[in-house]
């Protein structure tokens, strides 16, 4: 008894934070997109209770319905088809369990800290970085194609979707990675030496040894991934501004919460974000049946 | 295992609630204090302390290049003028360091949690969605027993406030001229050297913009002879400097100051989206329409306007001093052929022609406003006594002098010798030419959708939309964002 009550003492700074600073804003976000709460106007002044009003709105909102579908392409192109397979793919190729680890070992581990670095590249010198790169009057790639093949691309212009994609995956498959890479070298070795003896190929061995025994890792990554880049902003918004083509869920909360001032209807769409990615992480969760 | 499993729950929910109790206790004791009331006390022996000073608090941007005169200068003079009164006063700045928008965003946030200072510097054209929040005391009482606010110019009275009520006093403004490049108005014959270059109309910049082109066509010059900001990109710049200057030209307005609803549909606004599809799609007389679309178009402009690449450009009238800064970027030192040569030699000035041969300009600027809670603390008087000392003639004119910059918001400032004596000629123009003619920006809480549709409505030109399907879109959605009841149509 006496030590549960130290260890309460002890949560408590801990759990004070917790609720200050995420539980008790959480609780005021989901009530106040359930008024019409504003920062300037007369709804500043007399903010009132409208119940499911901005839910209405929002479903027949162009602007949100675009949103929604520039999310689930940024999400789709980036996280799940890009920096999933990608990550998985260097992981595979680079784990120190593969019998040729010594012949690639430099080269591993060369692709391996490039691609940790790149991870940890903070989000406004990324989109710098990538604005160096793809700019059509300065950057660095269209320097290169008009050396080759005389030709300068707009990237940003005539590519927006496709831009943002590339960029999040080159950001993100470091973690990827690193989570598929400690789930290839958690599988014990007797079971893939079991398999060889069975006389199983390595098309074989991934398949039915191999990969079922990564659901969890799979599933894990999709969840957390899926999560972290239906809350991307900060680059999207910093290279591209609110244009149409890219802009983002996200995007469009900050728009209506701090460009508008609309801060319960800008409540309203996070929390469509937060059942996006609560019913997509359930969906991941069911599909690949995951056990204890 | 220290903790059965079933209780850890019961811990962490208790947890949680004596976590938010401590979060509660500690904000309350955190928050500011209370004003505490003046004590005065009296030795009558042969000390006798002063009596408490009243402190005024008021933010200030400190980006702003005078900051150090308004915290050294002005505010010690003012609390030296009120001590001669016998009132004790101190001016407490507080500090605002982010420009712009975070700028706005943390006043605002301040507003409405009515932690904001009692005095306010604000951009004039916050000022509808400011008072309508109830953030800014109403003052017109106070400035209509004030003798001084009959030297304002209208315009600035009219932008002071909202709803026939006063909410703020202009600082200072500006207006927006029509730069050209003389250098190549004289070599392309369109006017001599030594003469102004003052259109009448915009088909007369047209008609100018296509001499321009066949000349530099001609002669193998890559000579833009037009731009009009544009694009979501430009942001604000795009609307005040490029769709509303070109609407005003044409004596068109965005939203109905009489009825109070937004103008969905006009001949000005057709007009105005059927000049930026003549001048960027049909005849091509300006940059290339993607030009707008990504990077940073508002420089790059600026940057073809510098090295003669541009030769009509409307942008905000700063950029006058901007080409004569050795520091600035948009800093001019050539010619359109290259050659050696100042911003006098190759840059000048003149008119958006608007209606009846006036000049059309819009204005902005900033302004200093009292906050309404300044009411409940006590701090009114002595707010009010500061805005009509920093905002005297004599007051107004000596930062001036030291700063220059802005032109004066009182009609009094131009005829007063220490004014004239030292004043420039382009702001001498400024103020004789554009000032009386001027009008601003309906800054409603709305103004922001609205102003980011006419930026998509310039876009959607770029990309070679029709301007009557581009006009039919500008009214559905300004109706959707608006409210039906809310906009009008007009011939």
């Amino acid at each position: 008894m006496k030590e549960e009550k130290i260890l309460l003492i002890l949560m408590v700074p801990a759990l004070t934070i917790f609720a200050l600073f995420m539980l008790a804003p959480s609780i005021w976000g989901v009530y106040i997109s359930f008024t019409n709460e504003a920062l300037v106007g007369p709804a500043a002044r007399n903010p009132r209770f409208v119940g499911l009003e901005n839910y209405y709105r929002i479903l027949s909102d162009r602007d949100f319905i675009n949103s929604v579908k520039n999310s689930t392409i940024f999400v789709i192109g980036s996280a799940v088809l890009g920096q999933n397979f990608l990550g998985m793919t260097l992981a595979a190729l680079t784990h120190r369990r593969r019998k040729i680890w010594n012949k690639i070992k430099y080269a591993a581990i060369l692709a391996s800290t490039t691609c940790f670095l790149c991870w940890i590249t903070p989000e406004m010198v990324l989109s710098l970085e990538w604005l160096a790169y793809l700019d059509y009057d300065y950057g660095f790639l269209n320097d290169i194609l008009e050396a080759l093949i005389k030709v300068r691309i707009n990237w940003f212009y005539y590519y927006p979707m496709l831009s943002i994609i590339l960029i999040n995956i080159w950001w993100g498959t470091g973690w990827s990675m690193l989570l598929w890479r400690s789930a290839f070298e958690s599988i014990p070795p007797e079971l893939e030496e079991a398999a060889e003896v069975d006389g199983c190929t390595g098309f074989q061995k991934y398949r039915y040894v191999i990969l079922p025994l990564l659901k969890g890792a799979f599933a894990i990554n999709l969840i957390l991934i899926t999560i972290w880049t239906y809350g991307v902003t900060g680059f999207v918004l910093a290279l591209m501004g609110y244009r149409e083509e890219t802009t983002l869920m996200t995007i469009y909360a900050y728009q209506k919460a701090f460009k508008f001032y609309e801060i319960g209807y800008g409540s309203t769409v996070c929390i469509f974000i937060f059942i996006i990615c609560l019913a997509l992480s359930l969906i991941y969760y069911k599909m690949l049946k995951v056990r204890e | 295992m220290i903790l059965v499993p079933e209780r850890l729950y019961i811990y962490l929910i208790v947890g949680i609630i004596i976590g938010l109790v401590i979060g509660v206790i500690i904000g309350y004791l955190a928050a500011p204090p209370k004003a505490a009331p003046g004590v005065t006390t009296t030795v009558t022996t042969t000390v006798t302390k002063p009596p408490a000073v009243k402190e005024v608090t008021m933010c200030y941007p400190t980006w702003w290049a005078d900051y150090w005169y308004w915290k050294e200068v002005l505010i010690p003079e003012f609390e030296g003028y009120m001590a001669r009164q016998g009132k004790y006063v101190k001016i407490k700045i507080v500090e605002y360091p982010s420009p712009d928008e975070p700028y706005r965003d943390k006043l605002i946030t301040d507003m409405k949690a009515g932690t904001a200072p009692d005095i306010v510097l604000i951009d004039s054209f916050w000022v509808p969605a400011l008072a309508t929040a109830g953030y800014l005391l109403d003052i017109t009482d106070l400035v209509e027993k004030w003798d001084d606010w009959k030297e304002f110019y209208d315009s600035m009275k009219a932008m002071s406030g909202w709803g026939g009520r006063i909410y703020s006093v202009v600082l200072s403004t500006d207006v927006r001229p029509l730069y050209y490049r003389k250098d190549i108005f004289i070599a392309a014959g369109i006017i001599k050297p030594g003469e102004k270059w003052v259109p009448k109309s915009l088909d007369e910049i047209l008609d100018v913009a296509r001499k321009i082109k066949a000349w530099a066509e001609k002669e193998g010059y890559e000579i833009y002879p037009i731009a009009l900001k544009a694009g979501v990109l430009g942001g604000e710049a795009t609307t005040m400097q490029g769709f509303y200057m070109v609407l005003l030209a044409y004596g068109g307005r965005l939203y109905d100051f009489k009825t109070g609803k937004w103008i969905a549909k006009s001949t000005p606004l057709l007009k105005t989206l059927e000049f930026y599809y003549k001048i960027y799609i049909e005849e091509k007389l300006s940059v290339p329409p993607e030009f707008w679309l990504t990077g940073k178009p508002i420089d790059k402009a600026h940057e073809l306007l510098r090295d003669g690449k541009l030769a009509i450009f409307c942008t905000w009238d700063g950029v006058w001093f901007d080409t004569a800064n050795p520091a600035h970027r948009w800093y001019i030192t050539k010619n359109f052929k290259g050659e050696s040569a100042t911003r006098d030699e190759v840059l000048d000035y003149t008119i958006m022609p608007g209606p009846e041969g006036k000049p059309a300009t819009i204005s902005g600027g900033w302004a200093i406003a009292i906050y309404a809670k300044a009411k409940e603390r006590g701090t009114v008087d002595i707010a009010w006594e500061f805005i009509k000392f920093v905002m005297s003639k004599k007051a107004w004119i000596r930062r001036w002098i030291i700063f220059g910059g802005g032109l004066p918001p009182r009609k009094d400032v131009p005829e007063d010798p220490l004014y004239k004596g030292r004043v420039d000629e382009y702001t001498l123009w400024r103020v004789k030419n554009l000032l009386p003619y001027t009008t601003f920006r309906p800054g409603l809480p709305e103004y922001m959708k609205v102003s980011e549709l006419v930026q998509k409505a310039t876009e959607k030109i770029l990309r070679g939309e029709k301007p009557e399907d581009v006009l039919e879109w500008y009214k559905s959605e300004l109706t959707r964002i608006v409210g039906p009841d809310k906009v009008e149509e007009l011939p």
